[in-house]
């Protein structure tokens, strides 16, 4: 397994989010996470990157125990990040904002080549580089913030809601964008509201709510349960 | 009134206002990345002017003494972030300002014991001691032209830095979304303690620079402290620009008042403050809800 989420408990202040979730994800994978909102999709994320530190259980990425790293050592491990709401740091360029991603990854002395390699995905980007990122539209915004991960080389790529707020065309977009960058190599665990794309393009599913995982399986499979979907997917 | 006395004026003023430029930059990079508010900083700036004085007694050597006074107060300000701001952080703001609202009282006491509560005296150095003369009207003091050009040559490098430089560019992305830059990869409680070791150092500068044209005691930082903190709120809190603008602004204000009516000199820069926060309530270039 790649990354091993086992029995972790996450606290925002006085408020137990999440209790006793276990998650595995393996090499080569995509899995998904689905849930009602304020299920603990984003929390078990920001668990795993050390945003949000659990207080009990283990969380392993190639048999290493990351739990007790700070943030910026995990990542440094080959785990990227593309954050809810995109995160694009305001005041930047959009050639900053990977030039940021870049500084302590191992690909830092190859600026020129990265920026090439995202203009084959996203095209439009390497025509606003000197752009200030936060003047990008919102599916540019989501691009770049998919991009900054992507420069990195990472193992695992944990995307939370990269539909959210995105016309339909666009989420088919970004939804065909993630399965490339699965193809090239690249692990992803996704987190969606958006559950029949996430569903559609991934292979597992966990199912969460309350804090907690209810079910898991194959995604066709989670897709195809009535059952499921009425008691834990829709609103 | 003579043209030349106001010119003159003016420029004393500029060169004033070079000093709050350079205190409200080192406040303002400081409050910018790691929103605390350094109540120590005007005693740092105190112990600029004093190392420069050690300095120049034990050597002779004045430019030996400009690098020393950044030197080691910045050095100072990389032990106090790390061992007594760090803990703080997560907490109320109010922490690290009354951590270094009390630090700024120890070591105006500390120089006192040492150093007695007298004025030292601080001389330029001669090639910068006699009047220059400009267009054959005016003669200005050489020292405050160098301070000056200096102090510009300082804003020159520090704009280098922040927008050229790698870590300039994580000074930047720190100060708008530190946790984005944490996912990205960067550590930065590194940042943090090389940016206050650079604010503290920008403090210790002004000290030095200051010495010459202002006295050198324990207490001269207070009143000093007061002024930047004035010069920072106008300028936006955090805003680098706005250091710069309402620096060179108030040393103008302030000046002018001096000639025009004396008895205003000291409340006028609390005027202007007063009137940019009803027009400006986050200053001239500050950002809104920095704080929230």
């Amino acid at each position: 397994m790649l990354l091993k989420v086992e029995d972790i408990d996450t606290y925002y202040e006085m408020s137990h989010i999440l209790q006793g979730v276990t998650l595995e994800v393996a090499d080569k994978e995509i899995v998904t996470m689905v849930g009602r909102n304020g299920a603990g999709k984003t929390t078990t994320l920001k668990s795993i990157l050390g945003l949000a530190p659990i207080k009990n259980g283990s969380i392993t990425f190639n048999d290493t125990q990351i739990n007790k790293l700070q943030t910026h050592q995990i990542v440094q491990k080959g785990i990227a990040y593309v954050p809810e709401e995109r995160r694009i740091i305001p005041g930047l360029s959009v050639r900053e904002n990977i030039k940021l991603a870049l500084l302590k990854s191992k690909n830092h002395d190859r600026e020129e080549e990265m920026i090439d390699r995202v203009a084959t995905h996203f095209p439009v980007l390497k025509e606003r580089l000197d752009q200030d990122g936060t003047s990008l539209s919102g599916g540019e915004q989501q691009m770049l913030a998919i991009a900054r991960a992507l420069v990195t080389d990472p193992q695992l790529m944990l995307i939370d809601e990269p539909s959210e707020g995105l016309m339909p065309l666009l989420v088919e977009a970004i939804a065909e964008i993630v399965q490339q960058i699965n193809d090239s190599g690249v692990t992803v665990l996704l987190v969606e509201q958006n559950i029949e794309m996430a569903l559609t393009i991934s292979h597992r599913a966990y199912v969460i709510d309350e804090g907690r995982i209810q079910t898991s399986g194959s995604s066709q499979d989670i897709l195809a349960d009535e059952e499921i979907q009425r008691r834990y997917l829709t609103v | 009134m003579d043209l030349s006395v106001i010119v003159m004026q003016l420029f004393t003023g500029l060169s004033l206002g070079m000093l709050y430029v350079l205190l409200a930059l080192g406040l303002s990079i400081i409050f910018g990345l790691l929103t605390v508010v350094n109540f120590a900083h005007g005693a740092m700036y105190m112990w600029g002017a004093f190392i420069g004085v050690f300095t120049v007694t034990w050597t002779g050597s004045f430019w030996l003494a400009l690098i020393m006074a950044p030197l080691g107060v910045g050095m100072y300000g990389l032990i106090v972030e790390r061992w007594l701001i760090r803990p703080l952080y997560g907490r109320d703001i109010n922490y690290p300002l009354l951590l270094t609202f009390g630090l700024q009282l120890i070591m105006i006491e500390v120089t006192r014991i040492f150093f007695g509560t007298s004025d030292h005296p601080f001389n330029a150095p001669d090639i910068l001691s006699m009047p220059l003369e400009v267009m054959g009207i005016f003669y200005f003091p050489a020292y405050r032209v160098f301070l000056i050009i200096f102090t510009g040559v300082i804003c020159a490098v520090l704009w280098y830095f922040l927008e050229r430089t790698n870590l300039g560019l994580v000074i930047r992305a720190g100060t708008r979304d530190p946790l984005m830059v944490r996912a990205l990869g960067i550590d930065m409680n590194r940042i943090w303690w090389l940016v206050f070791g650079i604010g503290s150092a920008l403090a210790g500068l002004a000290g030095i620079l200051a010495a010459p044209i202002r006295s050198v005691y324990p207490e001269m930082g207070v009143a000093m402290l007061v002024e930047c903190f004035v010069v920072t709120v106008i300028g936006g809190m955090g805003s680098l620009p706005g250091a710069i603008v309402a620096g060179i602004l108030l040393g103008l204000v302030s000046s002018l008042t001096t000639l025009i009516y004396p008895q205003m000199a000291d409340i006028v820069i609390f005027l202007v403050m007063a009137v940019v926060l009803l027009v400006r309530p986050s200053g001239l270039f500050g950002k809104a809800g920095l704080l929230e």
